[in-house]
């Protein structure tokens, strides 16, 4: 029972990191036709630069704030000036974003070296709760209300405000939307850029647990990847149910069958890829 | 079988060249042009698939990582017989294409390019954490070059160089009736418009299929050879980074031509070789070549069609 | 007894919540020069995705040549003989023309899964290519990709990758759409002199090429079938005029 409680409690936070990755990378093909490859950048880029401003500040919230601005203006500076021109152009962009993948890669490599690291826990969370025999440490409870909060704050975004419907509508049917004027360039870099910045407090705020390491880019992004064809492109809900299956089946199929955990992980993938090829909630 | 005079006689000197070409340079040279052709081989393979008919797969490394398992597996643990090894890789790669294919033709678009990704890397985490089949992270070591039976061995570089030059010719010719039979000029038209060749009465579906089979099989020759040559396997055979660099050569070539990958594939290795010896940033150069070609030279070195999105009408 | 060359019986089609086609009933003979009209939206284009089988319907069933072919995949119905020409032109832009036509030439052949020999080894194909080109005053341009060709030109094109198998029943969508006064009399002509054993459908929002074109008019309105007639008939209806134009007078 112990174990099952642990081990839910570990896939559920890392459901919301995947989470925060995925809802970005989402929206971003949903509504500007753009698939970013790089996404998986600004979660490393997220981290390194969180785990700087920790070491010299000893500040969390500092970090969090510094790491998600700077990320947030590579992003915009990134969609305006290179990935903007290749608007469903998968290919195109496939190669790009690469591009930059590896270029920010070794760039963080040559800067922040080899070893993978961990950033430090906020002191505010380094305490542990007890239930019986059951140990969870707070900063996972953190975790999970920070992806809670984000997750709820987004829908209510998408669902209560009139921008939010422009969003939907564009996700839906972005023809549609240029057809009646509301082509705004400006509101697409804004996108962007929060799914950028979403992307590096996951970085940041994922830092304790999962670590920071020359690869994790790649790494996170084949996740977030399955969490989106899962889900389906351009759904917010999908994101976050994918991201809950995703989370949990990595952590389960580690646990359980540790030769076979990225096959547990891909397997269902597959499987719900071949019965509805757009994803659970996606649009074909 | 009439080809344009110029290209055949380019193509014979050409030949004449990589023939002479172990009697006159140093042993590294030679090891390098034979890296060369298998990724020239490798980066044909791909163009059938993507530059003739039109299906961007980012998962062709698992062709190749899988056939270069099977020569692990088949030679360090079965039998060294060459034309064992190859049979069982190439039936293993041509297997795996079809059943990728039959999943990832489901879906279109940004899902396809999605989905092969992620089967890929499906292979790629097998690869990884099954230690005890595959040697997990350290992958398998200590193949030995092919034994054919005769006196020769190939473990000296210009004798494997040879072999690895006859299934180079043989590929090119192979690839080279293939694109410009009328089952190649179907694969165009796929690659054109979809709607437009059903209504014209092509099965399109078995088309795409044959084309994943055939880039496949070709793309396990290569990473059989590959094997062979380096004499180990790594789980990075499988994965996301040999994929992005294989269309990366298609890409910077010319998708579409059949030569122009293999130029792309010469000139990303002898790159490669070249730059990592003066510097460690040889990933942020290639990163840098990404952006640069998708960028300036979208056609790539010999295109004949730009990176574009797929017309209006298909969907 | 000859079968009707198209039957297309009660078929209704529902995207989602959308009913866009209601109990279509329609029967064409061989030979029959059958144009279809109605407002935009009205769902003309989609009842040609149905026919020809790029869309399956939600009820319904249709036969083709005597043949079930409800659940019949495009490049099967192809093979009996319906191609289609496409709104939007839907042609292989970066291939020269020639390579286009041979393209259609080649997709009922026998050989089109040959991988050994050459294209150009089978002259039937290119032969014939030529033969269409010659015929529709193209052959000059042939080695031209079609991007580069006019718009008209382009149009054109349409129509000869939709002949060259020789089709029993040719679905025309919007031939003329974007032509010019000329091109669009030229276009009409050219219709008008096709093989008069093949029978088509056209679908056509210039009146004037519809009503010149047709033996026979059906007319579609918010998916389902007003009415039909013949031309007379429909040009005289009142109703028709007021889909098009609301209840204020109209001229035919």
């Amino acid at each position: 029972m112990t174990f099952w409680l642990v081990q839910t409690f570990n896939g559920l936070s890392f459901a919301m990191l995947l989470f925060l990755l995925a809802a970005g990378l989402s929206v971003a093909y949903g509504l500007m036709g753009i698939l970013n490859l790089a996404h998986g950048s600004y979660y490393l880029l997220g981290a390194y630069l969180g785990l700087t401003v920790i070491k010299t500040t000893n500040n969390f919230l500092l970090a969090i704030l510094c790491a998600v601005a700077a990320v947030a203006v590579l992003g915009v500076v990134m969609q305006r000036f290179f990935l903007r021109r290749f608007y469903k152009n998968e290919l195109a962009q496939v190669l790009l974003t690469f591009g930059f993948l590896f270029i920010i890669g070794d760039l963080s490599l040559w800067i922040w070296g080899g070893n993978p690291q961990v950033l430090p826990k906020p002191s505010l969370f380094e305490a542990s709760y007890r239930f019986g025999e059951v140990v969870v440490p707070s900063y996972r409870v953190f975790v999970i209300g920070l992806g809670l909060l984000v997750a709820l704050g987004l829908w209510l975004f998408q669902e209560k405000t009139s921008i939010g419907a422009i969003i939907r509508a564009g996700v839906d049917d972005e023809e549609m939307t240029r057809g009646l004027g509301i082509n705004t360039p400006f509101l697409f870099t804004v996108v962007f850029a929060v799914g950028a910045a979403l992307a590096a407090l996951a970085g940041v705020v994922g830092g304790p647990f999962v670590g920071v390491y020359p690869g994790a880019d790649i790494e996170i992004l084949l996740f977030a990847l399955v969490v989106v064809i899962i889900g389906g492109v351009g759904s917010l809900k999908g994101a976050f149910v994918g991201s809950l299956v995703v989370g949990l089946l990595d952590n389960f199929g580690k646990a359980l069958f540790p030769e076979l955990a990225l096959f547990t992980m891909f397997a269902p993938m597959a499987l719900i890829l071949i019965a509805r090829p757009a994803g659970l909630f996606g649009k074909e | 079988m009439m080809m344009r005079s110029p290209g055949i006689a380019a193509a014979l000197a050409l030949l004449v060249v990589l023939v002479l070409l172990p009697l006159v340079l140093p042993k590294y040279y030679v090891d390098l042009v034979t890296q060369v052709m298998i990724y020239a081989i490798f980066a044909m393979s791909l163009d059938i698939l993507l530059g003739y008919t039109g299906l961007p797969s980012l998962g062709h490394a698992a062709s190749f990582g899988i056939s270069a398992y099977t020569v692990g597996l088949v030679s360090l643990k079965v039998t060294s017989l060459f034309f064992v090894v190859m049979g069982a890789a190439l039936g293993v790669s041509l297997a795996l294409s079809a059943l990728l294919a039959v999943l990832a033709m489901r879906s279109r678009g940004v899902y396809f390019l999605m989905i092969t990704l992620a089967l890929a890397q499906l292979l790629w985490g097998v690869a990884f954490q099954w230690r005890s089949l595959t040697g997990g992270d350290d992958g398998l070591t200590g193949i030995r070059r092919p034994s054919l039976g005769v006196s020769v061995s190939f473990a000296d570089a210009a004798n494997f160089y040879y072999l690895v030059l006859v299934f180079f010719v043989l590929v090119v010719v192979v690839l080279s009736v293939l694109v410009r039979s009328p089952f190649g000029n179907a694969l165009r038209g796929i690659r054109e418009s979809e709607s437009r060749m059903a209504s014209l009465g092509y099965n399109v579906w078995l088309y795409k299929f044959l084309a994943f089979v055939i880039a496949g099989t070709v793309g396990g020759v290569a990473g059989m050879l590959a094997a062979y040559h380096i004499g180990y396997v790594s789980p990075a055979d499988l994965g996301i980074l040999l994929s992005a660099k294989v269309m990366l050569m298609v890409i910077l070539g010319g998708a579409g031509t059949l030569i122009g990958p293999a130029l792309g594939a010469a000139l990303v290795v002898l790159l490669e070789n070249f730059v990592s010896a003066q510097t460690e940033r040889w990933t942020l150069i290639l990163g840098a070549i990404y952006v640069c070609v998708v960028l300036f030279a979208p056609h790539g070195i010999l295109g004949t069609f730009k990176l574009k999105p797929r017309q209006a009408a298909e969907t | 007894m000859n079968s009707p060359c198209l039957l297309v019986k009660d078929v209704c089609k529902n995207f989602g919540g959308l009913r866009a086609i209601s109990n279509v009933h329609l029967c064409l003979e061989p030979g029959e020069r059958r144009a279809m009209i109605g407002p935009n939206g009205a769902g003309k284009t989609t009842l040609f995705n149905l026919i020809s089988g790029t869309l399956a319907p939600s009820s319904g069933g249709i036969r083709l040549f005597g043949k079930e072919v409800t659940r019949l995949s495009p490049h099967r119905r192809a093979a009996l003989g319906l191609t289609r020409t496409f709104q939007i032109t839907n042609l292989f832009r970066n291939l020269t023309l020639f390579e286009n036509v041979v393209l259609a030439v080649q997709g009922l052949d026998q050989a089109r899964y040959s991988m050994l020999r050459p294209v150009s080894s089978y002259t039937r194909l290119g032969h014939r290519a030529h033969q269409l080109l010659e015929a529709w005053g193209l052959r000059e341009k042939a080695g031209i990709p079609v991007r580069n060709l006019s718009y008209g030109e382009q149009r054109q094109v349409e129509l000869i990758m939709a002949v060259a198998g020789n089709p029993r029943l040719l679905l025309l969508d919007e031939p003329t759409s974007g032509l010019s006064p000329a091109e669009t009399g030229t276009v009409t002509e050219i219709i008008r002199k096709l093989d008069g054993n093949m029978t088509i459908l056209l679908i056509e929002h210039d009146m004037d090429v519809a009503f010149a074109l047709a033996d026979r008019v059906s007319v579609l309105h918010f998916g389902s079938l007003l009415t039909e007639g013949s031309v007379n008939e429909i040009r005289n209806d009142p109703r028709v005029g007021e889909i098009y134009f609301g209840a204020e007078q109209n001229d035919a």
